[in-house]
């Protein structure tokens, strides 16, 4: 019993050396955006200046949940991507520290917070996203409409992201609401359009691979997701609603009290820097760059779209209302 | 894992405060010492993170409320997660257990060549070890809307794969196992001759099997019930695919509250009320049904046998169920190595390494985490379990049932739960650990070690403490005792706990979704973000190294027992 005791104390030992992290010249981060979109960013970043990236990819949601619990430790020094009314909740949460990067005067104001808690990194719009087979054996065009996704040939086609779990479905209803111009319209179209819907999916791409492999037909997606579902080689098209749609702004911030915070402020001041705008462009990412002087890839074709900013005063004051009314109404429970 | 075959222990005689120091000296120094280490192990690990959960749902500006909960039970949709938790619970349970005994039975009576039998041991471990949200992608691709079987084998179009049919279906090929492997223990050890005797004193077939095989295998039967029942009632990674918007279910409706609508508190009150029916099947069966087993361990395995209860009707109708289920494993595990070998899984077909490739390089790091922390979890957990199973089971402390229950709180836990309130206590003093690899270890630990503790406990009751007793007479002291004789006794529960410690540190994601971390990561996580992110290829291939790696691990391990000359303790009783 003595050596079991001798051994499980030196197993606990050595679990805890192995937990002891390695802090010098690295950064740590929680990454919102993908890690294949991500990864391309950190790696030039550190080819550049050798400092390190570490990094855990979350969804928005899952990030700020730990924000919130580590508030008093914080465990890292920034969040890299992730939609704008995320931050602007982490805002209201106080885990976010202002800070304006050297020369963020390049991004347009709309893309960054007046107090400097966040700032754009890259924008990406609301689009459909169908799948080619589909239209081909119905003999129809892709969706150039909101209404067109009330046609029944549709039903039980479509995916969409839940609301209660998704910025890309707060996104989505936000733009209907923006599209057809006033909150009741924007519910009656949303309830009619639930009749097609064969399924709200817990993330904001869950719906993709369904659409490109045809288990379903079509769906309201981010670009991004939907530029990287035709780009595996997937048949779909994109296509955007002439009534407008939101686009996104995607944001990084610096975390309260956050470890290496000026190795994180070198990113960030990187970060917005025409070079790394155009890495976008470079690898084949469907964002749309944040600096309207940065490279934009020929993927992102969104000539004669029509595209809204979303407020992020109105979303903060409006999110959980709208949520838990979609919540009611149209989901029904 | 709980089946115990045995009858309960007594309780420990409270003592008295006035003579808590006589009463003391009853208990062996090194016992109590091991006593006080394990208490504050499991208080840190499982009392205090529980506490703050309970903190959380329940204390509001200092004061004691209610209102968090109610708030959360007013909104319809979490009133309607709780009853589709309890009905999916209940059919997955029952579906589960009738398709187990059916394997469990055909294994152990229909006189099946060796082959066969090995063959469905083979398969039936699968759903197991399988990292999660890949089976549930495998279901979509096979009887989706425009899925293999669905679709391109019997030509149904417009099918939906989305809501409790599906959800229930995936729930019942993943836990079905557990049934088998309660149920082939109890079959196994009902003793033959009874079944002969009543044969051959003129009972039909079916009379014999209703009259003495069924009567013999109700407690069993009932174990399994309540297995499967809290292994439904607990799952995450199938309705967080497969269940859709239209089927709520308690776990998913926990994570959503916290990851959608950013409600921490709303999220731990969903956990509570998950934690309530929860913690009552546990009690139910520990204290119930584990009492009712008239089961005698003879030693003698019954396998292979002649029996008289299946004739060959009977038998190739048994045997063709087995296979038709087994198929369907094997289909979906299929899937998940073509999709491994595949470009774009669904789409393109053109055979590829490069998701291989991948999962060499840029998942190298994750592979090395999970196996580091994988390997160090195998051993504490496999020592706490026969530590806390042998002072219990041996009376050498006060308090060993209170230790016993409290060790099996966050196995009890949906892993959610565990995940959240470890989340909640570990990253302020006095205990900060969030963001290292003792986050992890601790989590898979305290909570997958309660299978090596009740295969102890299973073990040690059917062996006389007069062994033992025997020794200690002769003059050896405690340790020499244990180590001479103790140990090679339950050396096979020390290996089920190593087994299912590795396994769940390979394969569980919801306990651990909230404590990786920039320096630790797992191929679990890995895999959740894959399928995301639509690298479904990536997704795949983790999969597949997970599956093989199990593999390999668990029969190493059955292996350096059977060179032991002993017997693993899955031939006895079901370690899951």
């Amino acid at each position: 019993m003595r050596k079991t005791f001798r051994l499980t104390v030196t197993t606990l030992l050595l679990a805890l050396i192995f937990s002891v992290s390695v802090a010098a010249q690295t950064i740590d981060l929680y990454s919102i955006m993908p890690e294949s979109f991500a990864v391309p960013f950190f790696e030039a970043f550190t080819a550049e200046t050798g400092i390190k990236i570490n990094f855990v990819r979350h969804s928005a949601g899952e990030v700020l949940v730990r924000l919130i619990a580590e508030k008093n430790n914080p465990r890292v020094s920034m969040v890299f991507g992730g939609p704008a009314d995320t931050f602007a909740a982490a805002v209201h949460e106080g885990v976010l520290e202002s800070y304006a990067p050297a020369g963020v005067e390049a991004i347009p104001e709309l893309y960054r917070d007046s107090n400097n808690y966040f700032t754009g990194i890259a924008l990406n719009p609301i689009v459909f996203l169908t799948n080619k087979g589909f239209l081909k054996d119905n003999n129809i065009e892709a969706p150039t409409s909101w209404f067109d996704l009330l046609n029944p040939v549709y039903a039980n086609g479509l995916q969409m992201a839940d609301a209660r779990t998704s910025g890309t479905g707060f996104n989505r209803i936000a733009s209907i609401i923006l599209a057809l111009g006033d909150e009741d319209a924007a519910f009656d179209y949303m309830e009619k359009m639930h009749e097609n819907v064969q399924v709200y999916t817990k993330s904001g791409g869950g719906g993709t691979v369904p659409v490109a492999t045809r288990q379903a037909t079509s769906g309201v997606f981010f670009l991004v997701d939907s530029i990287e579902t035709a780009r595996r080689g997937y048949d779909v098209e994109i296509s955007f609603p002439e009534e407008g749609s939101i686009v996104s702004v995607e944001a990084m911030a610096l975390v309260k009290n956050g470890p290496n915070q000026d190795l994180a402020k070198q990113f960030m001041d990187w970060m917005v820097t025409p070079e790394a705008q155009s890495l976008y462009a470079k690898h084949g990412i469907g964002f749309l760059p944040a600096r309207p002087d940065a490279t934009v890839s020929e993927l992102v074709d969104v000539e004669g779209a029509l595209f809204f900013n979303l407020d992020l005063d109105w979303a903060g004051e409006n999110r959980q209302r709208v949520i838990e009314k979609w919540v009611d109404e149209i989901v029904g429970f | 894992m709980f089946t115990s075959l045995n009858k309960s222990t007594e309780t420990a005689k409270t003592p008295r405060m006035g003579n808590l120091r006589t009463h003391l000296r009853k208990y062996n120094p090194t016992a109590l010492v091991l006593s006080i280490i394990l208490w504050v192990a499991l208080g840190v690990f499982i009392l205090y993170p529980l506490y703050k959960l309970l903190n959380l749902t329940f204390i509001q500006d200092g004061v004691f409320t209610f209102s968090s909960i109610t708030r959360i039970l007013s909104r319809r949709g979490n009133r309607l997660a709780f009853g589709n938790s309890l009905k999916l619970g209940l059919l997955v349970s029952i579906i589960g257990t009738f398709i187990g005994f059916i394997f469990a039975f055909t294994r152990t009576r229909a006189n099946l060549p060796k082959a066969w039998r090995l063959f469905i041991d083979a398969i039936i471990v699968l759903p197991l070890i399988s990292p999660p949200f890949t089976l549930a992608l495998a279901m979509l691709f096979t009887f989706g809307p425009r899925g293999f079987l669905t679709y391109q084998v019997f030509g149904i179009t417009g099918s939906s794969i989305y809501g409790m049919w599906s959800t229930l279906w995936a729930e019942v090929l993943t836990y079905f196992p557990l049934a088998y492997m309660t149920l082939r223990g109890v079959l196994e050890n009902i003793d033959l001759s009874l079944e002969e005797n009543a044969f051959s004193m003129g009972g039909s077939r079916w009379h014999v099997f209703r009259s003495v095989t069924l009567p013999l295998a109700i407690p069993g039967i009932a174990n399994s019930l309540l297995l499967v029942f809290s292994a439904s009632l607990a799952d995450f990674a199938i309705p967080l695919v497969l269940a859709g918007h239209q089927f709520p279910v308690l776990p998913t409706q926990a994570y959503l509250q916290i990851t959608g609508l950013f409600d921490l508190q709303g999220g731990a009150s969903l956990s509570f009320i998950l934690l309530v029916p929860s913690i009552l099947v546990f009690l139910l069966q520990r204290y119930w049904v584990s009492r009712k087993h008239y089961v005698t361990v003879t030693g003698k395995s019954s396998s292979g046998t002649e029996t008289p209860l299946v004739n060959n009707w009977a038998r190739y109708t048994l045997l063709g169920l087995c296979i038709a289920v087994s198929s369907l494993i094997l289909l979906l595990y299929g899937m998940i190595v073509f999709g491994s070998l595949v470009k774009a899984w669904g789409a393109n077909h053109t055979f590829t390494l490069e998701n291989y490739r991948y999962l060499f390089t840029h998942g190298v790091k994750s592979i090395k985490d999970t196996l580091l922390i994988a390997f160090t979890a195998m051993p504490l957990g496999g020592l706490l379990g026969i530590t806390v199973g042998y002072l219990v089971t041996r009376k050498l402390i006060p308090g060993g049932r209170l230790m016993e229950f409290v060790s099996m709180i966050n196995y009890a836990l949906p892993g959610t739960v565990v995940g959240i309130a470890y989340l909640l206590a570990f990253n302020d003093p006095p205990f900060m650990i969030t963001g290292t690899a003792t986050i992890l270890i601790a989590a898979y630990v305290f909570r997958y070690s309660p299978t090596g503790i009740r295969s102890t406990i299973a073990t040690l009751q059917q062996i006389d403490t007069s062994i033992e007793e025997a020794s200690t007479s002769l003059g050896a002291d405690m340790i020499t005792t244990v180590r001479k004789v103790t140990v090679p006794l339950i050396l096979p529960s020390l290996f089920a706990g190593l087994e299912v410690t590795f396994t769940r540190a390979m394969t569980a994601i919801s306990a651990t979704i909230f404590l990786v971390s920039v320096n630790w990561t797992l191929i679990t996580v890995r895999i959740l973000e894959s399928a995301t992110e639509l690298e479904l290829g990536h997704a795949a291939a983790f999969s597949v190294f997970v599956i093989v790696m199990v593999y390999v691990v668990t029969n190493g391990l059955r292996g350096i027992l059977r060179l032991l000359g002993l017997a693993t303790i899955q031939e006895k009783t079901s370690v899951y």
